[in-house]
């Protein structure tokens, strides 16, 4: 059975979906009884969640749109 | 002809993602700008070799990844990843409490995350260890599989997973020195 202290080592292994299927099954068994580690759980992945929507994109610009275009040498109409 | 206008349609709607991805590695817009321009370049003059149904986004971040590497990433130094130590897990969540009372003891996790500037976001990920900001970066703002990424880096998975692991606690303590140079935070630990 998996503890608080197992949950928190294999938390993020456990995010990635990288552990194998019994080392999984009792994190899940745990996080069903402990809602201190559903909250630390929920909390790392709205993080992760929100530096990639903050972080994930920049306007590229008419400017940069053109010139990346020109790479292609062809001509695509407007967004 | 129409194979090459049928990839930039493909090609271009990833410029933002490429752009934004740029823009961390590099850490200033012209530079982020020249290198997302040489990608779609080397794109462009590879595409023979891009097999159409396959994945594009992951062939274009390949391919960025690899330019960066091989152009860009002596231009500027980075904090190393021995100067970080060994940080503990959830560092980012024990400081949670005392960044709650900054907004009425509220302990809604968005709103003590919206606490954060876009800025200081950003700046947390430009920030990063130079091992740790690719797989940082490709893992957890572009969703790359650990797989894909042990791929486009030609390191194994195990060292893929323990970069993003180390990373991300990196990260957390980075907003960490944020928040207390805001005196959002202010004991020691």
């Amino acid at each position: 059975m998996a503890d608080c202290n197992d949950t928190i080592e294999q938390l993020y292994a456990y995010l990635d979906r990288f552990l194998d299927d019994e080392l999984r099954l009792e994190i899940d068994e745990h996080l069903r009884v402990c809602p201190d580690c559903q909250g630390r759980l929920e909390f790392e992945h709205t993080l992760k969640i929100t530096i990639r929507e903050r972080s994930r994109e920049e306007p590229v610009g008419e400017e940069l749109r053109q010139r990346l275009l020109d790479c292609f040498e062809i001509d695509l109409p407007d967004e | 002809m129409a194979d090459r206008t049928r990839f930039a349609e493909d090609a271009m709607p990833y410029a933002s993602q490429l752009l934004g991805t740029a823009m961390r590695m590099t850490r200033n817009r012209s530079d982020a700008e020249d290198l997302v321009q040489e990608t779609m370049l080397k794109a462009f003059r590879a595409y023979d070799s891009f097999e159409p149904g396959t994945n594009l986004r992951a062939w274009l971040f390949r391919i960025l990844t690899n330019t960066y590497i091989n152009g860009y990433n002596a231009k500027k130094v980075r904090p190393h990843e021995s100067e970080l130590g060994d940080l503990e897990n959830l560092y980012l969540y024990r400081h949670l409490p005392q960044l709650a009372n900054k907004i009425d003891g509220s302990s809604a996790e968005d709103e003590v995350l919206a606490l954060f500037t876009d800025d200081e976001v950003k700046a947390a990920l430009e920030h990063l260890p130079e091992q740790f900001l690719l797989p940082v970066l490709l893992a957890d703002i572009q969703d790359f599989s650990y797989q894909e990424i042990a791929d486009m880096l030609d390191v194994p998975i195990g060292t893929v997973m323990s970069r993003i692991h180390r990373g991300r606690k990196a990260l957390q303590k980075s907003l960490v020195d944020f928040a207390r140079d805001r005196g959002l935070i202010t004991s020691h630990g």
